[in-house]
């Protein structure tokens, strides 16, 4: 499952929502904002997103990671808006009977959102602002 | 057309209509938006192009109520 969100996000209800009673392991991932880049202190960021086009791509990641692993549950849930240092952008929770499929499962999900999930990330510095190109992140 | 990131900051809109001839493709919308909006092709250079929330090509053709959008590189996550 796949939601956006302007709210901060709550760790707790994205494992609640990938509990299920077959699990033997739970791979939780907090994506955070890293207080600078490239050596270059970052005031705060902006996240922005095409909603719809968004939700398309993530229903095929999930449906690309049920085929290659034996995950039970899968919540992906990504925040909007303008965010300071320290805030969770991304939460992504799999469950499985087994840690393998989910360590997998889950590492795959922000690889595939980091390549083809239309969100852009706008960093703001001291001296100015940049739309961050994701080979550098 | 559905603009984000450096395309909504450079035309200044969410979204924008146009009127193409019948079977034009996405080559000929890049034409009009470079006729309309100086600067914009470094952006359009660098992105990815979306037809009703597909990735496509240059080339596609499109249809009457299709929605456009340019994806520049994407830094979710």
């Amino acid at each position: 499952m796949f939601t956006l969100t302007d709210q901060a996000l709550s760790i707790d209800a994205a494992y609640q929502a990938v509990r299920d009673p077959a699990t033997g392991a739970t791979v939780v991932f907090l994506g955070t904002v890293r207080n600078q880049t490239n050596g270059n202190p970052v005031d705060h960021l902006e996240y922005e997103v095409y909603d719809s086009m968004a939700t398309g791509q993530m229903e095929k990641i999930e449906a690309e990671v049920r085929s290659k692993w034996n995950i039970r549950q899968v919540y992906t849930i990504h925040r909007t808006g303008p965010m300071d240092i320290g805030d969770i952008s991304v939460i992504i929770a799999v469950s499985s009977p087994h840690r393998g499929d989910a360590y997998a499962a889950c590492r795959h999900i922000i690889e595939r959102i980091k390549q083809d999930v239309p969100i852009w990330k706008k960093e703001f510095f001291e001296d100015g602002a940049v739309w961050v190109d994701s080979c550098k992140c | 057309m559905r603009y984000f990131a450096q395309f909504r900051e450079l035309t200044h809109k969410a979204d924008e209509t146009f009127d193409l001839p019948a079977a034009a493709n996405v080559a000929a919308l890049v034409q009009i938006l470079q006729d309309k909006y100086e600067g914009i092709d470094r952006y359009i250079t660098m992105s990815r192009i979306a037809v009703n929330q597909e990735f496509r090509d240059m080339q596609d053709t499109l249809a009457d109520g299709d929605e456009v959008a340019f994806v520049p590189p994407v830094s979710g996550g």
